[in-house]
C-alpha cells in the first residue's frame, strides 16, 4: 500500500505521541505542528483506513471522568507501519539528502 | 465510582449520539464518543455551553456527511468500474455480444408479444362495471337419437320470465343476433352493414356502454329508434349532428338515431355498430308458456344478478323451472332441456355454443401461447447462460487476477451481475424496438388491436421489469456464483481451464433447446397439415370458381329465372342456379317425420332450398333415384332429395326413393313431400362437426310463409374475374335500382370457417421461427467457442495426418448425438399435445410419423448449417498458425 502525505503525517504522529496517540491527541498534535485548523473527521477517516490496511493497530486506554467514563482508543504503529515509514524515509532522505548543503551555498 | 461519573457527564445529545452510532463502526462507539466529550468539555470551559453545543452538532453533521460521501464515492467508483469492465468485455467479444443481445432481444420480443396477446384474451368484457354479475342464459336440448343442440340463444320470453320468477335476477337485456347484412342508407351514403342488432332499453343499465349523446333512459324505448357507434356516426353524417337523423334500412324501414355510443374496444364480446330498439321487433307471446319457452330461440339473454353469490342459488332453481314450465312439450318427445348460466367474463374463452355473436376463442390457446412464451424465454436465457459458461474459462483468469489484487467474492458477484444487467438492458431496449416495429403485422395476424403503451398498461411495465430482473439473474448467476468462488491459485495455474461441470450443463442446455425446437416445428407442421386437409378434403361438392349474388327485393326474387338467364348470356358464365342458401352457411331446419315410422319418431333435419340446377352446378352426386328436373312438374311441390346420413338416421333400410317425408311447418302443422333421390353426403357445415341429416326441397312453407330463393350461384369458366364482376354490376343496375350488388366467392366463405385455425397456424409458425432463430444463435456461439477452444487440438491432429472431413466430423458428432437424444423427448410430448388439439375436429388428418421425422431432420439441418461454418473454418485452418506460438 502506498500512503498519502496526510496518512504519512498521521502515522508519524502516532509514533511520536506514544500513549497519547488517540483521536484528539493526534488531532491536536497535527494542529500544533502544521499551525492550521484540522477537522476531526479528516483525522478519523485516514486513521480507520490505516488500521484496515494494518499499518496501525489500536487498544483501549483508561476511562476518565472528563470523557463520560468512556475509554480512549489508542493507536500504535505496527511493524508494517514502521516498514512503510522506513520506505518513505528512504525516499525522502534520498531526495532531501544534500538539501542544506545546496541551499546554504 | 465510574458509574456515578458517567451519569453526571453524559454530554452528547441523544439524537446526535444515535446518528453517530449508526454511522460509525461499533468498536469505535466508545472511544469516539469519548473523544467528542473530551473536546466538548474543554470547549465549554473556554467559550460557554451554547457554542459548545453548536460545535458538537457541527461535528455530528461533519461525521455524517463524511460517511455519506465516502459511501457514494466508493460505490460510484465501483459502479463506474463495473460498467467500464462490462462495456470493455462486450466490445472485446463483439461476436458473442452480438449473439447474446440478438438472441435475448428476440426472446424478450416474443415474450412481450405473447404477454400482450394473452393479456388481451384474458381481458375480454372486463371493462363492464358489472362484469362479474352479468350472466348469459344458454341452453341445451337433448332429443333421443340426435346430437345435442347447444345454443347460446334462447327465446325472447326467457329474460322477462326470469326477472319475474327469480329475485336473484335484478335486470336483463336481450340481443337479437346480427343475422344477415343490412343495407343502410342516409341520403347518398349507402353501405352494407353486418353489425346491426336489436337490444332492450335496459342495455345501458346492465352493460357499461357509454353514451356520448342521447339519453340512456329513452334511447332504446321507442320502436324504430337506433343507437349507433361514433365510427358509424362519422361514416354516415360526417360532422353533422347525428341525433334525430333518419336512417333507411332495407329501402323501407326507417330508424331515427337516438344516441351515439363510444366505439367499443376490440376485447368486447358484444360489438355492434347499430343497436336498434327491441320494441321494433314487435315480438309477441302465444300465451302457451311451454311453447313460448321452446320456440323462436334466437335471442341472447343476459341477466344482471343481485350479487356474485346469487349465482349458486339461481342455478339450483333452473331445473325446477324447466320441469314446471316445459313438461307439456318435452315429455311426449322424451326430450330433456337444460339452462346454463355463463358468466360474461367466461364467454370469450370458455363458450363454444351455436349462434355466438362473435367467434369465441379457447382458453387452451392462452395456455398454449403462455407455454410457448415460457419455453422461448427459457431457450433465450439458457443460451445466454450457456455462452457465459462456455467462456468461463477465459474469465476465470480475470477472476483470479481480481482476487489476487484484493477483490472479495461479493465484489465479483456484483461485477458479473452488473455485466449481465448491462447486456440485458440493451436487449430489453432492442426487444421493445422489435415489438414496436412488429406490432402492426402481429395485430393483423392475430386480429387484435394491441398497443405497446407502458403508461396505460401496468402489467406490461411489471412484465418487462420482471423479464429484465429474471434474465439478469439467470444469465448472471452462473458466472456470478460459480466463477466468483474460484481459488486464485488454481485458476491462474490453469487447473480449471476445462471444467467438466460446464460441459454437462452445456449438453443439457443444447438438448433442451432442440427438444423445444423439434416440438415446435412438428406442432406447426401438424397445424398446417390439418389446415391443408380442411382445404382439400373431398367435401362432396365443388366450391371453386363459383360466385354468389344475393337477391334483395321481392321483385328480383320473383324473377330469379330471368336473372339466371341474363347471367348466362355472358360467355364465361357457364352455369347458374338459384337457392335459399349456399352448400355451406346458414340454412333452415325443422323436425321431420319419415314415412313408415311410428308417429312420434321425429328427426331434426337441415333443409336446403334449391332449384333444379343447384345439384348439377355444385357437382353433387346422386347415388339413388334422380335429381330435381323441370320435366317432372310435381318436383317443385312434392319432390325431396335426402342425404345418405338422413337415410341412415330415418331407418330406411330398403330403397328410400318414393317414401313419404313430412316436415313440421309450425308446432302442429305439417307438410308432406315424396323422396325422389338420395344425394351423396356433403359437408354443409364446418369440418369441426360431423355430417347430420339433410333434405333438399324446391319449395317450402314455414310458419305460414313461402320461402323464396334469395341467392344465385354462377359457375364461371375464366380467370378474368374483374370483367365478370363488371358485367354483373351493369346487369344489376338494370334489374335492381334499390340495392347495390352484393356478391362473394363460395370458396372464400369456406375459408372463413377456419380463420381461427389459420391464425393459430400463423402465430405458431411466427413463434417457431423466433425459437429456431434464438436456438441457432446459441448454437453458433457454442460452435465458434468449441472450435476456438480446440484450435490447438485440431492443429495437432492435422499435423499428425487427420483429414478435413475427419475433423469436421469430430466437431459435429457430439452435436448430432444431442439432437437425436432431443427427439426422444420431443416426439411424445408433441404427439400428445397435438392429438388433443385435433380432437376439436370431427374430420382430421392423421399425424403420421413422417412429420416427426421431418421436424427432426429440419432441426438437424438448421443446426448443422449453423455449426458447420465454424467447424469447417476450424478444420481448414492451417496447423502452422494454430501451433506457432507454442
Amino acid at each position: 500500500m502506498s500512503i498519502t502525505r496526510k496518512e504519512e503525517l498521521i502515522l508519524l504522529s502516532v509514533l511520536n505521541l506514544q500513549e497519547n496517540a488517540y483521536l484528539i491527541g493526534i488531532h491536536d498534535h497535527l494542529e500544533e505542528v502544521t499551525g492550521k485548523k484540522v477537522s476531526l473527521t479528516s483525522v478519523h477517516l485516514p486513521l480507520s483506513r490505516l488500521e484496515k490496511a494494518g499499518l496501525i493497530e489500536s487498544y483501549f486506554g483508561e476511562a476518565t471522568a472528563v470523557r463520560g467514563g468512556r475509554r480512549k482508543k489508542i493507536y500504535k504503529i505496527t511493524k508494517d507501519g514502521i516498514n512503510e515509514l522506513n520506505a518513505h524515509k528512504k525516499i525522502n532522505d534520498a531526495l532531501w539528502g544534500d538539501y542544506s548543503k545546496l541551499v546554504s551555498r | 465510582m465510574i458509574r456515578n461519573i458517567e451519569k453526571r457527564t453524559v454530554h452528547i445529545p441523544g439524537l446526535g449520539k444515535k446518528i453517530l452510532e449508526s454511522i460509525i463502526p461499533v468498536v469505535e462507539h466508545e472511544s469516539l464518543l469519548g473523544d467528542l466529550d473530551e473536546i466538548y468539555i474543554s470547549y465549554r470551559n473556554e467559550r460557554g455551553p451554547v457554542l459548545a453545543i453548536v460545535w458538537l452538532w457541527i461535528q455530528v453533521l461533519k461525521f455524517f456527511f463524511t460517511f455519506i460521501s465516502d459511501i457514494i464515492y466508493r460505490s460510484a467508483a465501483m459502479l463506474k468500474n463495473y460498467i467500464t469492465v462490462s462495456i470493455r468485455n462486450l466490445r472485446k467479444n463483439k461476436f458473442f455480444s452480438l449473439i447474446n443481445v440478438t438472441g435475448l432481444s428476440a426472446g424478450i420480443a416474443s415474450c412481450i408479444l405473447i404477454l400482450l396477446y394473452v393479456q388481451n384474451e384474458l381481458s375480454y368484457d372486463s371493462f363492464h362495471e358489472n362484469a362479474d354479475r352479468i350472466y348469459r342464459i344458454a341452453n341445451t336440448i337433448e332429443m333421443p337419437g340426435q346430437p345435442n343442440a347447444e345454443m347460446a340463444t334462447t327465446p325472447h320470453v326467457v329474460g322477462p320470465m326470469f326477472k319475474d320468477e327469480f329475485p336473484e335476477v335484478v335486470n336483463y337485456t336481450r340481443f337479437s343476433g346480427y343475422r344477415s347484412r343490412r343495407v343502410v342508407r342516409y341520403e347518398d351514403n349507402v353501405y352494407n352493414e353486418g353489425r346491426f342488432l336489436f337490444a332492450d332499453s335496459s342495455l345501458f343499465n346492465v352493460f357499461s356502454f357509454e353514451l356520448v349523446s342521447g339519453d340512456e333512459r329513452t334511447a332504446l324505448t321507442a320502436p324504430n329508434s337506433v343507437v349507433i357507434s361514433m365510427e358509424i356516426a362519422e361514416k354516415y353524417f360526417g360532422d353533422e349532428e347525428p341525433l334525430g337523423k333518419v336512417l333507411t334500412v332495407h329501402s323501407s324501414d326507417q330508424f331515427t338515431v337516438t344516441g351515439v355510443i363510444r366505439n367499443l374496444p376490440q376485447n368486447s364480446y358484444i360489438r355492434p355498430d347499430f343497436i336498434g330498439s327491441y320494441s321494433t321487433l314487435g315480438l309477441t307471446t302465444t300465451g302457451n308458456t311451454a311453447m313460448d319457452l321452446l320456440s323462436n330461440m334466437s335471442y341472447q339473454t343476459f341477466c344482471l344478478l343481485q350479487n356474485e353469490e346469487a349465482e349458486e342459488p339461481l342455478r339450483g332453481k333452473l331445473s325446477e323451472f324447466v320441469a314446471r314450465n316445459m313438461a307439456p312439450i318435452l315429455d311426449p318427445l322424451g326430450a330433456s332441456y337444460e339452462y346454463h348460466l355463463q358468466p360474461l367474463l367466461d364467454i370469450h374463452l370458455y363458450s363454444d355454443y351455436q349462434y355466438e355473436l362473435e367467434a369465441t376463442s379457447d382458453i387452451s390457446y392462452v395456455y398454449l401461447f403462455t407455454g410457448i412464451g415460457v419455453l422461448i424465454l427459457m431457450i433465450a436465457c439458457l443460451n445466454y447462460m450457456n455462452l457465459s459458461t462456455a467462456r468461463s474459462a477465459k474469465r476465470a483468469k480475470e477472476v483470479g487476477m481480481r482476487k489476487v489484487v484484493g477483490a472479495r467474492r461479493q465484489h465479483l458477484i456484483w461485477q458479473f451481475f452488473g455485466e449481465s444487467f448491462v447486456v440485458v438492458v440493451i436487449s430489453v431496449i432492442a426487444g421493445l424496438l422489435i415489438v414496436y416495429i412488429a406490432l402492426p403485422q402481429f395485430n393483423s395476424i392475430a386480429q387484435k388491436q394491441l398497443t405497446l403503451s407502458f403508461l396505460s398498461n401496468p402489467a406490461l411495465l411489471a412484465g418487462t421489469a420482471g423479464l429484465l430482473l429474471l434474465i439478469t439473474f439467470i444469465g448472471g448467476s452462473y458466472p456470478a456464483l460459480f466463477l466468483s468462488a474460484f481459488r486464485p491459485v488454481q485458476v491462474i495455474k490453469g487447473v480449471l481451464q476445462k471444467g467438466t461441470k460446464g460441459s454437462l450443463i452445456r449438453i443439457v442446455l443444447v438438448s433442451f433447446q432442440f427438444t423445444v425446437t423439434i416440438a415446435l416445428i412438428a406442432g406447426t407442421l401438424i397445424v398446417y397439415k390439418q389446415l391443408d386437409y380442411l382445404q382439400n378434403k373431398r367435401l362432396g361438392y365443388s366450391k371453386d370458381q363459383i360466385i354468389w349474388i344475393r337477391l334483395r327485393n321481392s321483385e328480383t326474387r320473383q324473377n330469379y329465372e330471368m336473372v339466371k338467364e341474363r347471367l348466362l348470356q355472358h360467355p364465361e358464365i357457364i352455369k347458374t342456379a338459384a337457392s335459399g342458401n349456399l352448400p355451406l352457411g346458414q340454412s333452415s331446419d325443422t323436425i321431420h317425420h319419415p314415412g313408415g315410422k311410428p308417429e312420434n319418431f321425429v328427426i331434426h333435419t337441415t333443409i336446403h332450398l334449391v332449384d333444379e340446377d343447384f345439384i348439377d352446378l355444385y357437382e353433387m352426386d346422386i347415388v339413388k333415384g334422380r335429381s330435381f328436373s323441370k320435366q317432372f312438374r310435381t318436383d317443385r311441390e312434392l319432390g325431396a332429395i335426402v342425404n345418405e346420413t338422413a337415410v341412415k338416421m330415418y331407418g330406411w333400410d330398403d330403397n328410400p326413393v318414393g317414401k313419404d317425408l313430412e316436415y313440421y311447418t309450425g308446432i302442429n302443422s305439417k307438410n308432406s313431400k315424396k323422396v325422389i333421390g338420395v344425394v351423396r353426403d356433403y359437408h354443409f357445415r364446418s369440418l369441426h362437426e360431423p355430417i347430420s341429416p339433410l333434405v333438399m326441397y324446391m319449395s317450402m312453407n314455414f310458419g305460414g310463409e313461402d320461402l323464396r330463393f334469395n341467392l344465385i350461384s354462377a359457375k364461371i369458366n375464366s380467370d378474368n374475374i374483374p370483367e365478370i364482376i363488371t358485367y354483373m354490376e351493369n346487369l344489376w343496375n338494370e334489374i335492381d335500382q334499390e340495392y347495390p350488388l352484393e356478391y362473394g366467392f363460395v370458396d372464400d366463405r369456406y375459408d372463413s370457417l377456419y380463420r381461427s385455425e389459420e391464425r393459430l397456424g400463423s402465430l405458431f409458425s411466427l413463434f417457431t421461427a423466433f425459437a429456431i432463430m434464438i436456438g441457432c444463435l446459441g448454437l453458433l456461439g457454442l460452435a465458434s467457442y468449441t472450435s476456438e477452444q480446440r484450435t490447438k487440438e485440431i492443429g495437432i491432429r492435422k499435423s499428425l495426418g487427420a483429414t478435413t472431413p475427419g475433423i469436421v466430423n469430430l466437431l459435429i458428432r457430439e452435436f448430432i448425438k444431442l439432437v437425436i437424444a432431443a427427439n426422444v423427448v420431443a416426439w411424445p410430448l408433441c404427439y400428445f399435445l397435438m392429438k388433443n388439439w385435433l380432437q376439436n375436429f370431427a374430420y382430421r388428418t392423421d399425424m403420421g410419423i413422417w412429420i416427426f421425422v421431418l421436424s427432426a431432420v429440419l432441426a438437424l439441418l438448421v443446426g448443422l448449417l449453423t455449426i458447420s461454418y465454424q467447424s469447417i473454418k476450424a478444420a481448414l485452418c492451417n496447423p502452422v498458425n494454430s501451433l506457432r506460438y507454442e
